[in-house]
């Protein structure tokens, strides 16, 4: 069987998630009520003003996501827009492996297997697909204590940090590598966001999500991160780059899917002027 | 014999009457530099005398019993009072807390009773009144804020740090690795109290157990074995109670698919 060039690198159908129940915060009202100079709190069930997790209100009969299916395939960018609170961050927390309250299926096609992810250990899942969040994380320390990070977990014990191939990076990236000593308390947002991007990217996942990543970038330092991550998405055959923007004009050249969220329901946009490799709704 | 007898010094209602009358002195500056403390200090002095004759009565009722399975209630009711105790202290509480916070309280403060009963004081029978009560009560107040610490802080850097702990699992990190700075920092946090209290036990504060053992006649330097005894039995109980709080409070807000979950 002759291999297409573009094979299905992961795959999802019917994916819902319900929202997450509302963690009841509980808040001392009048608290200055004294009896006998006992000090009386009376706790009061509260809602949760919103979930910090999902971006979605709290509803126990919200519905974030609504029977969403799709395939990302390898070499392939695929864009995916939607309004805030649509459920697109909620969607690629599902693929990383991060979201609980989702039924569906989503699989990870390995060298010939196909793997689900229910039957697939989280730190197996994770290390092929990996997600870069909106807000770039980072631990105390150095730029290098940061990149490290990842190598004092077990998952990766096996492999050794290669700081040659960070420092080729970031001359890819137009950056000077003694950005690799500064103190991570002190970086600007876009270092902070291409630190963040490194330490995920040499750990070779095949899919990458990636949630916003030039939000908070000016536009020199957007540009060298499409550009880089392009090259990253073909140095190697068997890569596939999920893209959420808002910003959709710096990627388009590059787009192979186009997939947009209103509410819930995940839908493709037909790419005129590219060609398509496989319809799959 | 006959000297140590002399050196105890038995209070009458009266020597506790005159001592009350000195919180007149008090009353009147508070009175003419208008602090405006008249009804709280009051309130504190009653609060002083009726809670205290009140804990008396009952610590002599107590102490009258003879029957283990009487003693053994009596445990159970502190440990759950300590219990609920801790769990109230915490800010975010979820259903299943109280559940939690009973077991690293009563796990640490049962353990370390029962080695302090049994090994380094030998009470027999085990459940003498007079010592096991104040032994319990002692290790379980300690544990009790120890483990209220923890929980609370650890609770707390859940739901603050779930970026960072979601970005550690995104780079494979296992729950445990993801949470271990969180639940370093609020072990560290509930036995704060009681590291500082070791260093500058002696120094500072001689404890209220050594003064109050002395006062009543006791020999000083038993006085301070017991401190010594007591302050390691508590060091233990919190640093026990602790893990355990932290190790079950973390099971919770993990699932089987290494998920961070939120108990409600």
């Amino acid at each position: 069987m002759s291999k297409s060039p573009h094979s299905p690198l992961l795959a999802f159908s019917n994916i819902w998630v319900h929202g997450n129940r509302p963690a009841p915060l509980i808040a001392p009202i009048n608290s200055d009520k004294r009896i006998f100079g006992i000090a009386i709190n009376r706790y009061k069930k509260t809602k949760q003003p919103s979930n910090v997790l999902t971006g979605a209100k709290i509803n126990s009969e919200l519905v974030l996501i609504k029977g969403a299916c799709g395939q990302l395939l390898s070499g392939q960018l695929t864009v995916l827009t939607g309004h805030s609170g649509s459920g697109k961050s909620v969607l690629l927390r599902v693929l990383a492996g991060l979201s609980t309250h989702r039924t569906g299926d989503v699989w990870l096609y390995d060298k010939h297997r196909r793997l689900n992810s229910d039957d697939t250990s989280a730190a197996q899942w994770r290390t092929k697909v990996a997600l870069l969040a909106q807000h770039p994380q980072l631990v105390e320390g150095s730029v290098l204590d940061n990149l490290k990070l990842p190598y004092t977990f077990q998952g990766h014990q096996h492999r050794s940090f290669d700081i040659d191939w960070h420092i080729e990076q970031l001359t890819l990236l137009g950056r000077n590598q003694s950005l690799l000593h500064q103190s991570a308390a002190h970086l600007s947002g876009g270092e902070r966001q291409l630190v963040n991007t490194l330490r995920l990217l040499q750990l070779q996942p095949q899919i990458l999500l990636l949630d916003e990543p030039t939000a908070a970038l000016d536009g020199e330092t957007a540009h060298y991160l499409i550009r880089w991550l392009m090259k990253w998405l073909t140095a190697e055959p068997q890569r596939s780059l999920l893209w959420v923007t808002h910003d959709t004009q710096a990627i388009m050249p590059f787009t192979n899917q186009y997939w947009d969220m209103q509410s819930g329901v995940l839908s493709e946009i037909s790419l005129s002027n590219t060609s398509l490799n496989g319809t799959l709704f | 014999m006959t000297d140590k007898h002399e050196l105890q010094i038995l209070l009458t209602h009266w020597d506790v009457a005159f001592a009350s009358s000195l919180i007149l002195l008090v009353l009147m500056i508070s009175w003419q530099l208008r602090l405006r403390l008249t009804s709280t200090l009051l309130m504190a002095a009653v609060r002083t005398v009726i809670q205290l004759s009140f804990i008396g009565l009952i610590l002599a009722w107590i102490f009258a019993r003879e029957q283990w399975y009487e003693v053994l209630v009596i445990l159970t009711v502190m440990t759950l009072i300590a219990a609920s105790a801790a769990k109230n202290r915490v800010k975010r509480p979820y259903q299943g807390l109280l559940a939690d916070t009973f077991i690293a309280v009563s796990i640490s403060a049962v353990l370390v009773t029962v080695i302090a009963i049994g090994l380094i004081l030998q009470v027999k029978p085990w459940y003498t009144p007079q010592f096991i009560i104040p032994i319990l009560g002692l290790i379980l107040g300690n544990s009790l804020i120890a483990v209220s610490l923890t929980s609370n802080q650890f609770i707390n850097d859940m739901h603050e740090q779930h970026g960072r702990i979601e970005m550690m699992l995104s780079l494979s990190a296992t729950p445990f690795e993801a949470v271990h700075d969180s639940i370093r920092a609020a072990i560290v946090n509930g036995m704060t109290p009681t590291l500082n209290s070791m260093l500058v036990v002696g120094i500072v504060s001689l404890p209220g157990m050594m003064t109050g053992q002395i006062l009543a006649g006791a020999d000083p330097t038993q006085a301070v074995r017991y401190q010594i005894v007591t302050m390691f039995l508590i060091c233990v109980s919190s640093t026990l109670g602790c893990t355990l709080s932290a190790l079950l409070i973390y099971r919770r807000f993990f699932n089987r698919e290494q998920q961070l979950v939120f108990p409600n």
